[in-house]
């Protein structure tokens, strides 16, 4: 087979086992419930005194009761039992097929230790079976079982991880990066990230690029989460009569402007122009750039009134559309 | 100076596409440094990025984000490195040293 051949059966296997270690998960986190249900006594009471309830109110009204209360009815802990029964299999199985993935990309000893953790959840399910089928009420059962499908999933999850193109600590690397971004950003740059180290031999390369995003990673989250800041502050500001902004700048510097606003016919206001220091705006004082950018994502429609240098009273006007980055020749302050 | 490179290794090649990776080689910058400065770049429009349109199982390889600059981020791009330069220039000239990447060009 040619290198690229075997590398698409790598990333199919590698992406089998992920979705694998996803269904295994579900799985454990349902075991986890039903073991939680089998080993409350409260909810099996509240079962029976329900059903016992409506029978009386049934019987005092003169309707016929229909429900006839058998014993699997009343006892939800057996249920529980062979609910943790049927989904910890669930789990084993999904785990077990996350395994061989895993082992087909590559990953052998993740794969035997998915594949051991399998073994001994199945065995516990099995019994938890064997005592839901012959009504023997055994919580601890039920919650050892939980806790083998807990961590069968981890394995399964470790498995694929350590199949994927990534390998395992750089994906925990990757995990702390996406921790600084903002939620709605985390899914594309991660993928993005992925696809990086993808194009990276294995190792100590992709390692060191795992690490070199985690630096970076700050820097992206404030960015990203003082984008969304500006644009709100922006959409706040612009429908205020004449007064002083704040807009995010563009790539080199922020600034402060003062915005002229009027109201048309229709009651809106429309920003005429905007005018001000040109540079950064982190301090009282504004220290004026040479050149830059200014972004105004929000601004409908207006100028930007920009002096040459040393020339006080000419005014640039650059007619601006919405979304329009506008790059300022000047410098000083307007 | 990390986005004036990027903008540089962008501006060779202004109708082409790159990919995180592809400019880290161009620019010789880690990852780290070159998703922030995308990032930027793309919200003042400059550039637009997109993801590609593969079957990713049968290219062996997840699917890359492209970045690509926009007409007028090309125009844009230019004219401010046609400034940095003009203003590095001006400023060697003030002070009697050779500008940056002067003595490679005499030569």
């Amino acid at each position: 087979m040619t290198k690229n051949a075997v590398q698409s059966v790598a990333y199919a296997d590698a992406l089998l086992a992920l979705k694998y270690s996803r269904a295994a998960a579900h799985a454990a986190h349902e075991t986890v419930v039903a073991a939680n249900s089998a080993a409350s006594p409260v909810r099996a009471t509240n079962v029976l005194a329900l059903l016992a309830g409506n029978a009386r109110q049934e019987r005092r009204i003169g309707a016929r009761h229909e429900v006839v209360i058998r014993s699997t009815h009343g006892d939800v802990a057996l249920a529980g039992m062979a609910a943790v029964a049927k989904y910890g299999l669930a789990t084993a199985n999904a785990t077990r097929y996350a395994a061989d993935a895993a082992e087909n990309a590559g990953a052998r000893h993740a794969a035997n230790r998915a594949r051991r953790a399998a073994g001994r959840l199945e065995s516990m399910a099995r019994m938890a079976e064997w005592k839901a089928a012959t009504s023997v009420y055994s919580p601890l059962t039920a919650l050892m079982t939980a806790r083998a499908a807990r961590a069968a999933s981890v394995q399964a999850a470790r498995a694929a991880s350590a199949a994927g193109p990534v390998g395992p600590s750089a994906t925990r690397i990757m995990g702390l990066a996406l921790i600084v971004l903002p939620r709605g950003d985390r899914e594309r740059y991660l993928e993005e990230w992925v696809s990086e180290m993808w194009g990276l031999p294995p190792g100590w390369a992709r390692l060191r690029s795992a690490l070199s995003i985690l630096r970076g990673a700050p820097g992206l989250g404030l960015f990203l989460r003082t984008k969304r800041i500006g644009r709100r502050l922006w959409r706040l500001t612009r429908d205020r009569s004449p007064g002083t902004a704040a807009v995010r700048g563009g790539i080199i510097a922020g600034s402060a402007h003062s915005v002229k606003n009027r109201r048309n016919s229709r009651g809106y206001s429309r920003v005429l122009s905007v005018s001000g220091k040109y540079g950064r705006a982190n301090s009282r004082t504004v220290r004026p750039l040479r050149a830059g950018t200014w972004s105004l994502p929000l601004l409908p429609r207006g100028t930007i009134r920009c002096p040459p240098p040393g020339k006080r009273g000419m005014t640039q006007t650059v007619p601006r559309q919405r979304g329009m980055a506008v790059r300022t020749p000047c410098s000083g302050s307007l | 100076m990390q986005v004036q490179r990027v903008v540089e290794a962008m501006l060779r090649e202004p109708a082409e596409r790159f990919y995180g990776l592809q400019l880290c080689g161009l620019t010789g910058l880690p990852s780290g440094s070159i998703y922030p400065i995308l990032a930027r770049l793309e919200d003042c429009e400059w550039v637009e990025s997109k993801w590609e349109d593969v079957a990713e199982v049968d290219e062996g390889r997840p699917r890359r984000r492209y970045y690509r600059l926009t007409s007028d981020g090309a125009d844009y791009a230019r004219a401010a490195m046609q400034a940095i330069r003009s203003a590095r220039l001006s400023a060697a000239r003030r002070w009697g040293v050779a500008a940056p990447g002067a003595s490679g060009a005499a030569r």
